[in-house]
């Protein structure tokens, strides 16, 4: 297959709803796959004002400790989240102000849960 | 003995469990996926925690989600229900590394079940028949995949030009890799009966056996309805498989609930086909017939305690199941089921819910007995008439059909899928 063909396979299956692509012809097959349906956990959704946990484990505060009304800058650690002995860095998806914490630390949180309620600047 | 345990399932299987847990005074939490959160399991369980988004891959199978939801909650067992992760010896492994016990086979011997190739071989060394081999200039015959399952990797070539696409083919059908390695050839049998024999084993080397079950009615390798004890196949027969199932349960060193799988063919061949390392979904049918509850067996031999049933467990009547399924993804407006004497419903489903797309279509399953079979069979006819379902189409009229064929009454039908 030219590569030219393969580029706009990829640029099409990219853009579109499909999560799985396979083609086959007598000496070439490709076969394409999407991390499954869950770009509204990547994307962060600005009309949802918190900060949700992606995956379960147990909370943690980074130091010094998030406060509230506190102005953070994108990128920057708001919490972690400990999950089988791995320390999950949980960061500022974007300029925020901390309106809300749920957890303290050591507490359990599972997938999903609110971690922050925020305000996006 | 265990005393919380996590489910690492979702669907009726969980709420089966939550069953048996409840009346032995064991703590349950169900560990759910992000669109699971309405699931009968997570209402019935004493706790719930979600472990990852709705995709399998994100929660019912990522395994350090689910061992940490079980370290989280405090749990010291993990029931792994069937499909999933049942059969996967790294998470059995690293369950108990975790300090969490698996309730299933230990780890080494889900090692050696789960490849298929490896266990023919083992059975052939014993002297217990198995499908013979074939090579690709002598079609037809059947391509299969050490580690395929439910259909997958599975493959008949009629005609020696189609061997190489059929290869192909299987190969895509698996997700695990494209190593050729794992691929094996097998003679096509003029398949009559899938016969199961349903074991327990516990870790003092005692074994009992149970009633076989006759699963022959399927359709794309999966089975659609079960049903116990075994009519129409020869008694010596029957004994001679168990026999064998037993020689093969002693050498792997089986310890805990199985399934030993046997073919047999038109003229009266059995063959081996493989072990199933898990409960099984018609684990029901012999539930019924022998007043064993097979999960509470799971949980007491994980524990450590011995195996008090004889060694030979005999049916005291007929059951039959019937797997219910739906084939689109609606909002179940109207769901009523079967009720009465006799009749089992097994199901996580209630009015109001809606089937989720990520998952296996079964929604309940329909168990009735009856000391006479023919009686179990109208039985089975009345109980599916009575399924009110709107919302969504099921397979509810091909059960039907299905059970009222004259050859499925005398016991001799049989289905495999239009590959066989």
């Amino acid at each position: 297959m030219p590569i030219d063909k393969l580029k706009k396979i990829l640029a099409d299956f990219d853009s579109s709803d499909a999560t799985e692509f396979e083609y086959e012809d007598a000496d070439f097959r490709v076969s394409i796959k999407k991390n499954g349906p869950k770009t509204d956990q990547e994307k962060t959704d600005y009309s949802d004002k918190h900060i949700l946990s992606p995956l379960v484990g147990t909370y943690y505060d980074v130091s010094p400790t998030i406060q509230i009304n506190e102005r953070v800058k994108e990128g920057q650690s708001l919490c972690i989240i400990e999950s089988m002995k791995i320390m999950n860095k949980i960061c500022a998806p974007a300029d925020l102000i901390i309106r809300k914490t749920y957890f303290e630390n050591g507490e359990s949180v599972e997938f999903g849960s609110k971690l922050f309620e925020v305000d996006y600047i | 003995m265990i005393q919380k345990v996590l489910i690492a399932n979702r669907g009726e299987i969980a709420v089966r469990i939550i069953q048996t847990c409840r009346i032995l005074g064991i703590r349950t939490v169900v560990a759910y996926s992000k669109c699971d959160k309405d699931t009968m399991a997570v209402f019935l369980a004493d706790e719930a925690i979600c472990i990852g988004d709705s995709s399998p891959s994100d929660s019912y199978l990522n395994i350090p989600a689910i061992l940490e939801a079980a370290k989280n909650t405090g749990c010291d067992s993990l029931h792994p229900g069937y499909g999933f992760l049942s059969e996967n010896d790294e998470f059995a492994k690293r369950a108990h590394e975790s300090g969490i016990i698996f309730i299933g086979p230990s780890s080494n011997i889900l090692e050696k079940t789960a490849n298929k190739f490896r266990m023919k071989e083992t059975a052939r060394k014993l002297g217990i028949p198995v499908i013979p081999s074939a090579d690709e200039d002598k079609c037809p015959l059947m391509i299969k995949s050490s580690y395929g399952g439910g259909g997958k990797g599975i493959k008949i070539v009629k005609n020696r030009g189609d061997f190489d696409y059929c290869l192909k083919s299987a190969k895509l059908s698996l997700n695990t890799g494209f190593s050729g390695d794992n691929f094996f050839l097998e003679q096509i049998i003029d398949l009559y009966k899938h016969i199961d024999i349903q074991f327990v084993a516990d870790k003092f080397g005692k074994i009992s056996i149970l009633p076989a079950r006759d699963c022959s009615v399927q359709s794309h390798y999966q089975k659609v309805i079960e049903e116990t004890p075994v009519s129409n196949i020869p008694k010596e027969l029957l004994e001679k498989m168990e026999q064998d199932a037993v020689k093969l349960i002693k050498e792997v060193g089986f310890d805990n609930v199985g399934t030993i799988e046997f073919l047999v063919d038109k003229q009266m061949n059995y063959y081996f086909l493989e072990i199933n390392s898990r409960l099984q979904v018609e684990h029901t049918v012999t539930e019924e017939v022998t007043g064993i509850d097979l999960v509470e067996q799971q949980i007491r031999i994980a524990s450590g305690q011995k195996n008090r049933l004889p060694m030979k467990v005999s049916a005291k009547k007929c059951a039959i199941e019937c797997r219910l399924s739906a084939k689109d993804n609606g909002e179940l407006n109207i769901f009523s089921l079967p009720t009465g004497k006799d009749v089992r419903i097994d199901t996580y489903i209630y009015q109001g819910y809606r089937i989720k797309p990520y998952y296996d279509p079964l929604i309940a399953k329909i168990i009735v007995s009856d000391k006479e079979r023919r009686r179990a069979i109208s039985k089975m006819k009345l109980a599916l008439d009575e399924i009110i379902i709107l919302g969504a189409h099921t397979n509810v009229d091909e059960l039907y059909e299905t059970i009222s064929r004259e050859d499925y009454i005398v016991g001799s039908y049989s289905y495999f899928g239009e590959n066989e």
